[in-house]
């Protein structure tokens, strides 16, 4: 499976959801089975969400290194080709780049769903949306 | 016995051939056995991390402040990095 960033994004915003993001985020870090993705690109957004919202870069560093060290979560490092997929992607599903650039990382992770918040994935069918 | 190629950049290779001469004396294979010490301990170091259990907790609420929903933050940062570039311009 593939995590998008608002999974994180929401219980650091301490929202809603909160409570169920972050247990499933725990248990899936803690897990030694089984694969899950997070991509670059969606980490460099929660940083980048972090650093406009005046989160000190030792926080933001100790956010990196928890994610590193998840046992059941890897980083997938998106290559040029997941970029060249994914503008077929923002064609064929009307999706904007950075949904087309999260899909197209979970395809190339061989991932079966995309665990987000985000609406947009319902109108693909490749893969499923599901929430924690 | 392994054998492993390793790029490093010049001024590390020298600082820990210089390092692995003084530890080892001078010795044969200082070079070998100093970097057969470093990788071992940098192993141990780094599956002690991976091997801990993750907690999330001390996260929770820091961009309570915020008042936006996750998935409306996360296009942000996404506009936010395309006005940058355009604005580069």
């Amino acid at each position: 499976m593939l995590i998008d960033a608002n999974i994180y994004l929401e219980f650091l915003l301490k929202q809603e959801n909160a409570e169920k993001a972050k247990s499933f985020i725990t248990e899936i870090s803690n897990r030694s089975e089984g694969r899950a993705f997070i991509s670059d690109f969606n980490l460099d957004s929660i940083l980048i969400t972090l650093h406009r919202n005046n989160i000190s870069t030792e926080t933001m560093e100790d956010f990196i290194l928890e994610v590193v060290n998840s046992r059941g979560i890897s980083v997938y490092e998106t290559t040029m080709q997941d970029r060249i997929e994914a503008l077929k992607l923002m064609k064929k599903h009307s999706l904007d780049y950075e949904d087309a650039l999260t899909l197209q990382a979970a395809i190339s992770t061989n991932s079966e769903e995309i665990v987000s918040f985000d609406k947009h994935f319902d109108s693909v069918k490749e893969i499923k949306r599901i929430e924690p | 016995m392994g054998e492993m190629k390793i790029i490093l950049s010049d001024d590390v290779e020298k600082a820990f051939r210089k390092a692995a001469m003084e530890k080892f004396m001078y010795q044969k294979g200082a070079v070998s056995k100093a970097a057969g010490e470093a990788l071992k301990n940098w192993a141990k170091e780094s599956s002690k991390h991976k091997g801990r259990d993750s907690s999330w907790d001390r996260f929770e609420g820091i961009l309570k402040h915020v008042k936006k929903d996750s998935v409306e933050l996360q296009h942000e940062a996404r506009d936010y990095i395309a006005k940058k570039h355009v604005n580069r311009r």
